[in-house]
């Protein structure tokens, strides 16, 4: 069994030695199997000249990310359960107290069973679905599906907002998400979807795995790969597939941050008015060449305008939902 | 990182000791240093069974995220080299089993091999194989790809086949071998053998 797992690993089987090596590995136990490829492991030379460091680093970050994921305290909600019990997910802000919500919602539950998570400003929650995917929610976003009929042939849920999605493993149910003018198909994948009401555009951005983004509108498909983001348009129903360097990025307000490359002025202050539910108004003078590059809470708003501030030489002023920046030294000060 | 030492033939380096003591007691920047010693080796080696890179990272990723969190048990005899292959080893074995007893695979190695028998210098990824299968398969008509799904991934009998989908056996058979000749115009140059292409039982 040896030489033919050695030509295994070097991709020179015929078929006929592919089927001989299946027999011998489907009759073997794992201690068997284990015994040879520790033995590659530990002594071999092993070619590592087809890992290139951007594959090694981008993993890295993945790793790091899902380190500092998993120490988060947020609790989950399993959504197997279907008693009548009143749920709170807890979700800590520096500046607010505690923000509770309700997860269920009364009339739905009669109809059919069906479940939903809702999140409202400034709140995130986490749901773990009857198979083991995560679902993590950001702000203003909602989660629905029916734990009787999710894990059957298919697991389908229907989503709008913004939520990052680590999908378990199952070739044989695709799992697959429902959202306005759009559909995602996936077998086990972690991507960040950003589907919210109102926006001119739709966006998927694929971390792991492989997903199949189609557009409701034009039936166009697309099958993405890791670090590609699909955006659609939703005027037309058309979609653009971008490759990214630094594809986490989409995601980092899991981790309560809103990261920003070579980003225009308008930029920075489009996300956020949408993050922070804020009007900005500002009498600074964008240029080209201002762009910025940073990383800015996601969930305190006094430290985010204080960091772009700094940046511009711009002071805010913050009255309820209105905010004003100011450039420093004009008149208004 | 000199490439060379990636490939050292002794299997531990001189400060492992310490770096282990390190991450046992939570040092994050010994974590960070162990991956620097060992991923490039880690995803290679898992590559080598798994043939795709989204597969091989994921076990790398699984193994470095249990090394992180079980850190405070990590036995200090061990070396890392042989630490990492005893957590990797259940998903490397289970990714082994997947893949030797998958119909794609197979079609894969029937068409690597055809490839390689040929001129073209330039050998098919697993990845870019399952790329274009999908792709083709995506531009067949629905009916089509569904009995070619469930007859040759999922290996159904053209009885079982007809049942699921509520069609006749003589439709499934004729939609069956219009769909693999399709795929095989669809494919263009690369030519199968005996795979499931051209056998319509």
């Amino acid at each position: 069994m040896e030489e033919l797992e050695h030509e295994y690993r070097k991709n020179r089987l015929s078929v006929h030695d592919l089927r001989r090596l299946r027999e011998q590995v489907n009759a073997a136990e794992d201690e068997e199997i284990e015994k040879a490829m520790r033995e590659a492991w530990m002594c071999d030379e092993i070619d590592v000249s087809a890992v290139d460091a951007a594959r090694v680093d981008g993993l890295k970050r993945r790793i790091d990310a899902r380190i500092a994921e998993d120490a988060r305290p947020e609790p989950a909600l399993y959504g197997a359960v279907k008693k009548a019990l009143r749920v709170a997910a807890v979700i800590l802000l520096p500046l607010f107290i505690l923000a509770t919500l309700y997860l269920y919602r009364e009339n739905n539950r009669m109809s059919a069973g069906t479940l939903a998570v809702t999140t409202g400003y400034g709140e995130r929650a986490s749901v773990t679905l009857p198979d083991g995917t995560s679902v993590t929610l950001n702000a203003n976003s909602e989660l629905i599906y029916i734990p009787r009929e999710y894990n059957k042939d298919k697991r389908a849920v229907r989503f709008e907002g913004e939520g990052y999605f680590r999908v378990s493993r199952d070739q044989e149910r695709p799992f697959l998400v429902d959202a306005e003018g759009l559909e995602v198909k996936v077998t086990g994948t972690a991507f960040n979807l950003n589907v919210r009401a109102g926006s001119e555009t739709a966006e998927l951005s694929l971390e792991e795995g492989g997903v199949r983004f189609l557009s409701t509108r034009t039936e166009e498909g697309v099958w993405l790969q890791p670090g590609q983001r699909a955006v659609l348009n939703r005027a037309d129903g058309t979609i653009t597939v971008w490759s990214e360097d630094y594809i986490e990025d989409a995601s980092a307000w899991k981790q309560g941050e809103m990261v920003f490359r070579n980003a225009s002025f308008s930029e920075v202050i489009g996300r956020l008015e949408k993050n922070y539910g804020i009007r900005i108004e500002t009498n600074y003078e964008e240029s080209d060449s201002d762009l910025f590059t940073g990383t800015v809470p996601a969930t305190d708003i006094n430290e985010a305008l204080t960091i772009i501030g700094k940046a511009y030489n711009l002071s805010p002023l913050k009255q309820g939902k209105e905010v004003r920046l100011i450039a420093d030294g004009s008149p208004g000060q | 990182m000199e490439p060379s030492m990636e490939n050292r033939n002794d299997t531990s380096y001189p400060n492992e000791h310490l770096l282990i003591g390190a991450l046992k007691n939570g040092s994050r920047k010994a974590f960070d240093e162990i991956y620097g010693m060992y991923a490039r080796r880690l995803l290679a080696y898992c590559k080598q069974y798994t043939k795709s890179w989204e597969d091989a990272e994921e076990i790398v990723q699984d193994v470095f995220v249990r090394l992180w969190n079980s850190r405070a048990t990590i036995r200090q005899e061990e070396t890392l080299r042989s630490l990492l292959f005893i957590i990797a080893r259940h998903y490397l074995i289970n990714a082994y089993r997947a893949k030797v007893n998958s119909p794609v695979y197979e079609e894969y190695v029937a068409c690597r091999a055809e490839l390689a028998a040929g001129t073209s210098p330039c050998p098919l990824e697993y990845e870019d194989f399952l790329q274009k299968l999908r792709i083709a398969l995506e531009k067949l008509p629905s009916t089509q790809r569904k009995i070619i799904e469930l007859s040759r991934l999922k290996e159904l009998s053209n009885k079982e086949v007809a049942e699921k989908l509520a069609l006749s056996e003589q439709t499934v058979k004729n939609q069956l071998s219009q769909g693999l000749k399709s795929l095989r115009d669809e494919l263009g140059k690369i030519t199968w053998i005996a795979g499931w292409l051209l056998i319509v039982n």
